[in-house]
């Protein structure tokens, strides 16, 4: 499989990069065997290793099926939403910004009409603050303003 | 004899409404708190800690301790059916339990996992009872080469969960080795793998990662599998059948006593136990196959070795005063609260103290049980709903669970980069366990390597003059060599069954 070959590919740059942070520590070591080198050198060494052997020798084959065009425009929308949350998160805090992701992911996900999405997104989020702020008082950011 | 006269004056003492009103409340609460995201035993005690300052010392102590197994039950919950762990240890959970959920067999796994968290529990409690000076003792006799032949013994698990290749499998397992390396190093205390990104430097955390691997990229699967709710076709018996109960009985007893065994060291989480029992009960199966497809057995395995290592931990606690996992270290901070000092003398001076917490944990896990079964109709409803309403929630308990841990936005981002990598690892057919489990072991053998080979007088040879650590690099050995001829034993038999090669993956 090409795609085993990348990620053999992926394994030694990860290793090389292992192995270049062993090369940052080794001044810091206590001596050759004791200090923070020793396991990025042998866990670098030995992805580069089996990286080799995974570009190198056959392996195994199989069919990689992706979805159709509207269901990756669908997941990729569910991702992009995700990442729209983190960045509200910032700025809106945790109320707000969990109300308007869970009206999107419901439209986006559910498909729901917008009374029902506008209904079920302030349904979990009534149940969300109650459970982790009110009850367990946990600290979510709040809003630029305060 | 003695033991048993102090365990039924315990029970005295355990038994008025009052302390049995605190057992039953923090089960409840406890299994409450753990069923959310994110907030495993640790945080559910170390939340709920200043609620049982109310209480006087028993009291207060007995709902600790029930909350702390309320917890861990918990989450096995939404790993059975959402496929969110809660916490590490209820990783190997999801392999078998969400699977079986989406057959519309929740309700079996929910059941076998109460059940197998209740014998294992008194597993735990009996060895507690009987053993603790003894065993506390033997647990000592650990030291920096043992654990990292322990750990080593502990990697030789990523050959079996490495599905059709063994060598994505390991280059895997090194990946989660690399994460685990990112932030501050542990004997200079120099940042690594950091980029000069500054908030690297705090590590990745376990939780974040996991969340994303399991929750969200099994959401972006739904959505691709076009799925209508989790479980497909008729719920049935929401009960474990008596064939389910056969099946998974073994499996709990050798779960119970891996965890247990395992449980009495300190950073022998139930993180690792729970895999090993996991592996141990795919190694003895017949049909190995089965498993990461729904084998109730592999339900019952990690559940119980979760549960007994828990009880476990209480030895070292109570008989030297040792936390071995971070919960019990809460739980330690608690019983300082109350002004009691775990170790050798509180078996003398608080004597009726600790065996009323004794046999309240006796109570405790049986009330789990009977508070836990009930509440599988009501738990089994969540696999009934449509996934347009359930996806979304899971999306956004997940980014709470990612949150919650340490409070950190990055950590959410962790979990959201995390979930996108999930979904492409299951598409390339990458396993994602071996990396779970690195991730986990890996600061506790780089750090015991590090302190075997500084300690006098140097080198590799200690890990083979002392004799414990000789028998598990042995062992080790054995086992990765017996994994090996399993695997292709089991390839040829389901081939030969088949008449194709069969993926055996998970």
């Amino acid at each position: 499989m090409k795609s085993d070959k990348i990620g053999g590919l992926i394994g030694i740059i990860i290793g090389l990069f292992s192995i270049s942070e062993a090369f940052r520590m080794y001044p810091y070591r206590v001596n050759n065997a004791v200090g923070d080198h020793v396991m990025p050198a042998v866990v670098g060494g030995l992805l580069i290793l089996l990286g080799v052997i995974m570009i190198i020798f056959k392996t195994e084959k199989f069919e990689v099926k992706f979805p159709e065009r509207s269901m990756i425009i669908k997941i990729s929308s569910t991702l992009g939403v995700l990442l729209l949350y983190w960045v509200m998160l910032h700025f809106l805090g945790y109320t707000l910004s969990t109300f308007l992701a869970g009206l999107l992911l419901f439209r986006i996900i559910g498909s729901y009409s917008i009374l029902k999405t506008i209904s079920f997104a302030a349904l979990t989020i009534a149940a969300l603050y109650l459970v982790f702020i009110y009850w367990l008082n946990m600290p979510f950011p709040a809003w630029i303003w305060g | 004899m003695e033991q048993l006269s102090m365990l039924l004056d315990g029970f005295m003492g355990a038994l008025t409404p009052i302390n049995l009103a605190m057992a039953v409340l923090g089960s409840l609460v406890g299994t409450l708190v753990g069923v959310l995201p994110g907030l495993g035993p640790t945080s559910a005690i170390a939340i709920l800690l200043p609620l049982t300052t109310v209480l006087g010392p028993i009291q207060g102590l007995i709902m600790l301790a029930a909350i702390y197994y309320g917890a861990m039950y918990g989450g096995s919950t939404t790993a059975i059916l959402l496929n969110i762990p809660g916490e590490v240890a209820a990783v190997p959970t999801c392999l078998d339990g969400h699977p079986l959920a989406k057959q519309g067999r929740g309700g079996p796994a929910l059941g076998i996992a109460a059940i197998s968290s209740f014998v294992a529990g008194t597993i735990g409690v009996v060895g507690l009872v009987f053993f603790a000076p003894l065993l506390a003792d033997q647990a000592l006799k650990f030291g920096p080469p043992e654990y990292f032949a322990l750990m080593l013994l502990a990697i030789t698990i990523i050959v079996n969960l490495s599905g059709s290749s063994i060598i994505k499998g390991l280059l895997m397992g090194l990946l989660g080795f690399v994460l685990s390396m990112i932030g501050i190093a542990p004997v200079g205390g120099q940042v690594r793998f950091t980029f000069g990104i500054p908030v690297l430097a705090g590590g990745l955390d376990m939780i974040s990662i996991v969340i994303g691997l399991f929750a969200i990229s099994e959401v972006l699967k739904g959505l691709e599998s076009k799925q209508v709710t989790i479980s497909k076709g008729n719920i049935g018996s929401i009960y474990p059948t008596r064939k389910d109960l056969k099946q998974s009985f073994p499996a709990m007893l050798r779960g119970g006593f891996v965890g247990f065994l395992l449980g009495l060291l300190p950073g022998c989480s139930p993180a690792v136990t729970t895999f090993m029992a996991y592996d141990l009960e795919k190694k003895v199966s017949k049909t190995p196959e089965r498993f990461g497809k729904g084998a109730i057995e592999g339900v019952a395995a990690p559940e119980a070795a979760n549960n007994s290592t828990s009880s476990a931990g209480f030895i070292p606690l109570f008989a030297l005063g040792i936390p071995t996992t971070p919960a019990l270290a809460v739980l330690l901070a608690g019983l300082m609260i109350y002004g009691l000092q775990p170790g050798p003398l509180l078996f003398e001076q608080g004597e009726s103290f600790v065996w009323t917490i004794i046999a309240s944990m006796f109570i405790g896990n049986a009330m789990l049980l009977i508070l836990n079964l009930p509440l599988i109709g009501i738990w089994i409803q969540l696999t009934r709903i449509p996934y347009g309403i359930m996806a979304p929630i899971i999306l956004l308990l997940s980014i709470i669970g990612g949150y919650t841990v340490r409070n950190s936005m990055f950590d959410v981002l962790v979990a959201i980069i995390f979930g996108v990598l999930g979904y492409f690892f299951n598409k390339y057919r990458w396993p994602v366990v071996p990396l779970i489990l690195t991730f986990i072991l890996g600061p506790t053998l780089e750090k015991s390597f590090v302190q075997s080979i500084a300690l006098p007088p140097g080198g590799f040879g200690i890990f083979f003059t002392r004799p414990i650590s000789l028998a598990l690099i042995l062992m080790a050995v054995a086992l990765l060599v017996v994994s090996l001829f399993l695997i292709k034993r089991t390839k040829q038999q389901a081939q030969a069954a088949v008449g194709e090669e069969v993926d055996i993956s998970e």
